[in-house]
């Protein structure tokens, strides 16, 4: 059984994505004693020579590019189970990290078909409790889907929740009115969709669990931090200063990052911090 | 295993710590049953000499731990009397980090001379089997609010209480006081790098910075763990005391939340409870000796 990350990663005029996935990579390669594979999944022909070493698999993005006219790029996410080149795998978002090694969580995630982080963890490593990006969850009771950790194995079961998220994908619009209150988005959003589609099928108890433990990872959301709002701005880093080290592990605020670590704010991510975790990736 | 209550005591021109801490271990003897070590200093003893007698605060304490100040730490505090009226006085609080070197037992309790022992929760920490027991959790004794923690800043790190320390005689605990001497050092630096804005230095920063560091620097599996107690009774500097009734039972004025002048009365009755108010205190240290003290010991005064 094979077992790896995905990143799908798309650029736009604002931001490298690839830029983003590449460090990922970097710091998967260099924190992972077990698991490292990484996979990146792009339209992006012509990746740049000096990030293809730290991907495993470099995969077109099949049926096309559905994000060619959008500036979110993410309507090809519904694909990750026909992209992905492993058994297992777990997905990410581009702008993360990973500090430490997680290898111990591959044992226990694979008890599972599919797991989906629920409780998503502050930079303190509290658990989120904020609903303020989460108005249409809370109001129409979807489970809290965060898919930019997300674990799943390729099985029958799995295979049909993908089909479904695919019918949503491509026919949002209807399925967000017909399903959902008038807090619906007005856009596409990943998360409400892979939510929508878990609730119709009743996959909750199978895509979730009790413990808060693991899957997880840290939002950087500054309003996600469990702080009052108004001492804040959406740029976390102007509030929270970071300690990065030479061996790719740092602090926020001086608390040290276990997890995941879901940045968020594009301009957080240094080219010296590359430089790091390039330094420590033996190629 | 020897087991006992380590207690600091350092007066300033109004604030007679010395007899706040004898009326304290006389409680201490009364609901703990384990032996008491004073730490103080020379200026201090002898006015506690000249003021109970040396018979009386020897038959308050096992041990009498003199120790020198040091002349140039300077800590300017605000001592609030209720609302109405505030000094600002000398603290002198720098060498709390000497208190694990300084205790003769294998067991220490390590409280703050006005953290009023008034039952035998504390006793639960004996044989424990943690190295070093600190609170995080407080409450407040005017509503029925459920036990709470705070932060030393809004984004900042839990906030530990140094009111209340247990410790073994151990490479961590030992390691902690290291730390608390580090941080007090250094305190502008890490005064800047924790983001509190208190001037005056607190050994609970010190404490709560040397936690976090030994805790690995997050929450994840922490390795210090609180006092098996629901958490610190927390009476402020804003509150009064109405009156010590009988042992282990007094009565407080707790100010309402935000309504400054406006009370509770609230009887405490067989719970410990840390009193702000250094001026409430002493205006009962007198009553609280007459009630914990023997007759023995009365005499001495």
């Amino acid at each position: 059984m094979s077992r790896g990350y995905l990143i799908l990663a798309q650029n736009t005029p604002d931001d490298d994505y690839i830029r983003l996935a590449y460090a990922l990579a970097l710091s998967i390669k260099s924190s992972q004693k077990g698991v490292n594979n990484v996979s990146l999944a792009t339209n992006e022909r012509t990746v740049s020579e000096k990030y293809k070493h730290a991907f495993d698999y470099i995969i077109d993005i099949p049926w096309g590019d559905l994000a060619s006219k959008s500036t979110w790029k993410i309507e090809n996410k519904w694909k990750y189970y026909y992209m992905s080149p492993y058994d297992e795998t777990i997905i990410l978002d581009a702008d993360m990290l990973f500090p430490e090694d997680i290898s111990h969580w591959w044992d226990v995630l694979s008890l599972k078909e599919i797991w989906i982080t629920d409780k998503p963890r502050t930079f303190r490593n509290e658990i989120i409790t904020s609903t303020k990006y989460r108005n249409t969850f809370v109001s129409n009771n979807l489970p809290n889907v965060y898919t930019a950790f997300m674990y799943f194995r390729k099985t029958e079961r799995v295979g049909e929740l993908f089909r479904l998220i695919d019918i949503i994908f491509n026919n949002w619009e209807e399925f967000f009115y017909e399903f959902l209150d008038e807090t619906r988005p007005k856009h596409l959003s990943g998360d409400v969709a892979y939510a929508l589609a878990i609730k119709i099928l009743g996959m909750e108890n199978e895509c979730f669990d009790k413990s808060e433990l693991l899957p997880s990872f840290v939002h950087m959301k500054s309003f996600l931090q469990n702080i009052d709002e108004t001492l804040l701005t959406e740029n976390w880093p102007l509030h929270f200063p970071t300690y990065f080290g030479t061996d790719g592990k740092f602090k926020i605020g001086n608390f040290q990052q276990v997890l995941p670590f879901h940045y968020h704010v594009k301009t957080w991510l240094t080219d010296d911090m590359i430089t790091t975790l390039e330094s420590n990736v033996k190629v | 295993m020897t087991r006992g209550v380590l207690m600091y005591a350092h007066n300033n021109s109004e604030i007679d710590y010395l007899k706040i801490a004898c009326a304290n271990a006389l409680m201490v003897k009364k609901n703990l049953d384990v032996g008491i070590t004073l730490v103080t200093d020379s200026k201090t003893l002898q006015w506690g000499e000249d003021s109970l007698s040396a018979p009386f605060i020897n038959s308050c304490f096992d041990n009498v731990i003199e120790v020198d100040k040091n002349k140039v730490f300077i800590n300017n505090r605000i001592f609030s009397d209720t609302s109405y009226t505030n000094k600002i006085l000398p603290f002198y609080n720098c060498n709390h980090w000497q208190a694990y070197a300084l205790s003769p037992y294998d067991e220490t309790l390590f409280i703050d001379c006005d953290y009023l022992i008034m039952s035998s929760a504390l006793a639960r920490c004996w044989d424990s089997g943690n190295d070093i027991m600190v609170n995080r959790t407080i409450y407040s004794p005017i509503d029925d609010a459920p036990p709470y923690s705070k932060l030393i800043d809004n984004s900042g790190i839990p906030l530990y209480w140094a009111t209340v320390v247990y410790f073994k005689k151990s490479l961590i605990a030992e390691n902690l006081f290291y730390v608390v001497r580090h941080v007090e050092e250094n305190y502008e630096y890490y005064k800047n790098l924790y983001c509190f804005s208190s001037g005056m230095f607190r050994n609970d920063y010190a404490m709560s910075i040397a936690v976090h560091t030994l805790n690995g620097y997050n929450n994840t599996l922490p390795v210090i763990r609180e006092l098996p107690i629901s958490g610190l009774l927390m009476s402020w500097d804003k509150d009064d005391i109405q009156n010590v009734n009988s042992i282990n039972d007094i009565t407080i004025y707790a100010e309402k939340k935000d309504k400054t002048g406006e009370y509770i009365l609230s009887r405490i009755k067989n719970t410990d409870i840390h009193i702000m108010n250094k001026w409430a205190i002493s205006r009962v240290t007198g009553r609280l000796i007459e009630l914990y003290g023997d007759d023995t010991c009365l005499e001495d005064i």
